[in-house]
């Protein structure tokens, strides 16, 4: 079973995601909704893979990706942005934000899957 | 009393009474002509005086004088002179005539008389004295000496005036000068110019000018003012004409007055250049102005699309997480078996009213936010078969054929592949979407060379003579657009698509990417229906943002 942590202050969308994946199975999916807790929930959960919203109110995504990297015990694990973050200057394609892999929310379950897959550690594939 | 020539007949018998009707004449003459008249010895003796000459000298009585001599009536000085001339003529014989004399009479009254003298003979022949007669000419000379001050005066004025003043006669010869025209002809006094011509004084050209004009006054007997003219290179002068009249009323010539205007002329065209290059800074500040407004308009244009562009990413922003909820529901609920059957129909349709959302979504940002271009020199031909390729799909579904007839060896054009990409695919997608029942779509593309000729060319348009444009032509066969309709198609939200199946944002889109291209875009209907897009990009636009 894949753990999949899920960081996102709209808790609607991390609690469908939970349900969706949970309904398509092999995956066990851990919420957080504050950023600010966003590295201690993942060390005591210790996920395979991390969705990571970037606008968040407290501690915003780019920092909370920073502090994983920073933590010994959770830098191997894979960050994966998941925002409807969109520039003043132009809209981001799906691609990368800073070294990590990004898609641009509303994004279909089967594009969100197929993600998930291509960025869990080879290990860790169902 | 001692006899005298005048009164002496007893010098024989007078049978005819010749001697007695002359002495007769005589008498009344001296009795009643206004001259003096006087008749003296060779002593200078007055013999007899008339009646004039005895008021003359304050006597009631002609024979009062009898015996005296101009000593007992004048000054000594003027009674010598006169008997220095009678001396005079009896030693020579020869007459003093039409002599001016000057004499103050008693009381200091000044008189001039005309004075002519003679010597007096006998019957013989033999001198027997003198006569004299003596015309008062005071009042004539008083009117001569007015005559001269006032000729005197009026020379002062035509001598001492700057302005030219002259006449002329009929002949065109000068009769009158003064000392102004005199030295610019570099003459030493106005005489030497009298008699002469035009002709004499001025080359030919400018001779025949000024002669014309005199014809005028002298044939039309009118007066001509203030006519400006050049009589020399870079000297200009104003000259009124007066035709002059002879006592008959016969035109004897023409007197006139020529003011030296040059300066006046100078000032006038420094004034003119003046107001030229004031005129001109007008119209320069006028255009500034003009290209400050358009501008600023730009600026504020700018200003409100940034604003635009804020508001579009923090909507899309806020629109989109939703949309991401209903989007995981619907992955969510398509996994769950229902015994309704039309649950899939209503998911589907959630499913695409999500997606339609996140397109204008899409686009908004794309028609708000400022572009960067990246251009590079590309194949314009190379780029339609690729967005062809691109909307291949809605070309099936739509029963659309294509022709492309693709022009050869059209100049590279610097653009960026990927917008002008998105413009062609929109362009091509836009009129499959015109022909519902099927059609031709007609991609074309061409060169040409700006000629100027008939071609509206504005700097602004950054297009010069002999520059390559090169054009594509995206032509449907649809219904075309409706004319009053036609100005509208760029604007923002304007869409003739059925409502949901447009956003309105498409060709403004399009339009923007043209502008900062520095190409034009222009939509018209074909004669023969449908509606026809033609993206006209200048081959030689360097570079712009």
């Amino acid at each position: 079973m894949n753990k999949i942590l899920i960081i996102d202050d709209e808790a609607g969308f991390t609690r469908l995601m939970k349900l969706t994946l949970q309904q398509v199975g092999g995956y066990e999916v851990f919420e957080e909704n504050d950023g600010s807790k966003a590295w201690e929930t993942a060390r005591q959960v210790q996920p395979d893979l991390i969705l990571l919203d970037i606008v968040m109110p407290g501690m915003d995504g780019g920092d909370v990706a920073a502090k994983i990297r920073g933590d010994g015990a959770l830098a191997h694990i894979p960050i994966v942005f998941l925002s409807a973050i969109v520039s003043e200057k132009d809209p981001i394609p799906d691609g990368l934000i800073g070294g990590f892999p990004f898609i641009s929310k509303p994004v279909s379950l089967d594009a969100l899957i197929q993600c998930i897959r291509q960025h869990l550690p080879a290990a860790q594939q169902a | 009393m001692s006899s005298t020539p005048v009164d002496r007949h007893d010098a024989g018998p007078d049978p005819c009474g010749q001697f007695e009707t002359e002495r007769l004449f005589l008498r009344s003459m001296l009795e009643s002509s206004p001259d003096y008249i006087y008749f003296k010895d060779t002593q200078s003796r007055f013999l007899r005086i008339n009646l004039a000459l005895a008021r003359y000298f304050g006597l009631n009585d002609p024979s009062e004088a009898e015996g005296k001599t101009d000593f007992d009536f004048y000054p000594e000085e003027k009674a010598r002179e006169q008997w220095e001339d009678e001396l005079c003529i009896m030693e020579s014989g020869t007459p003093v005539t039409d002599k001016v004399e000057r004499q103050v009479r008693a009381g200091g009254k000044v008189v001039w008389v005309l004075t002519s003298k003679a010597k007096l003979c006998d019957r013989e022949g033999r001198m027997v004295g003198t006569f004299g007669i003596s015309r008062d000419i005071t009042l004539l000379k008083e009117m001569e000496d007015t005559l001269w001050n006032e000729r005197n005066l009026l020379r002062n004025v035509i001598d001492h005036v700057p302005d030219f003043i002259f006449a002329k006669d009929r002949e065109g010869r000068y009769t009158l000068s003064n000392l102004a025209l005199a030295r610019f002809f570099r003459k030493n006094t106005p005489d030497e110019i009298l008699g002469k011509t035009l002709f004499d004084l001025f080359p030919k050209e400018i001779a025949e000018s000024s002669r014309a004009d005199d014809q005028v006054v002298l044939e039309e007997r009118k007066p001509v003012f203030n006519k400006v003219g050049s009589l020399a290179a870079n000297y200009w002068f104003s000259t009124t004409k007066i035709p002059l009249f002879n006592t008959s009323g016969k035109v004897a010539g023409l007197v006139a007055i020529s003011r030296d205007i040059t300066e006046e002329k100078r000032a006038q065209h420094a004034l003119e250049q003046a107001n030229a290059d004031l005129m001109r800074s007008q119209e320069a500040l006028m255009r500034a102005l003009e290209q400050l407004r358009a501008v600023q308009l730009e600026l504020i244009e700018a200003e409100k699309m940034k604003l635009v562009g804020r508001l579009a990413a923090g909507v899309a922003h806020e629109v989109k997480n939703p949309l991401a909820i209903i989007t995981m529901g619907l992955g969510y609920l398509k996994r769950v078996r229902f015994e309704d059957p039309n649950v899939d129909t209503v998911l589907t349709e959630i499913g695409s009213a999500v997606e339609r959302a996140d397109a204008v979504i899409r686009e908004l940002l794309d028609f708000s936010a400022p572009k960067k271009l990246n251009l590079e020199p590309h194949d314009i031909n190379q780029l339609v078969r690729h967005a062809l390729v691109l909307v291949r799909g809605e070309f099936g579904s739509h029963h659309v054929k294509v022709v492309e007839e693709l022009g050869e060896e059209l100049p590279p054009v610097r653009l960026d592949t990927l917008k002008i990409e998105q413009v062609l695919v929109n362009l091509f997608t836009n009129a499959a979407h015109a022909m519902e029942n099927g059609g031709t779509l007609t991609v074309r593309t061409s060169t040409r060379q700006v000629t100027g000729v008939g071609e509206n060319i504005a700097p602004a348009d950054g297009l010069r003579v002999g520059a390559r444009l090169v054009t594509i032509d995206v032509c449907d066969t649809g219904p075309g657009i409706p004319a009053a309709l036609l100005g509208k198609v760029f604007e923002p939200f304007f869409t003739t698509k059925p409502t949901g199946q447009g956003t309105g944002l498409g060709l403004t889109v399009t339009k923007t990417i043209i502008d900062l291209h520095g190409g034009s875009i222009e939509i018209r209907n074909r004669a023969g229906g449908g509606a026809c897009v033609s993206v006209v990009f200048n081959a030689e636009t360097e570079s712009t943002t």
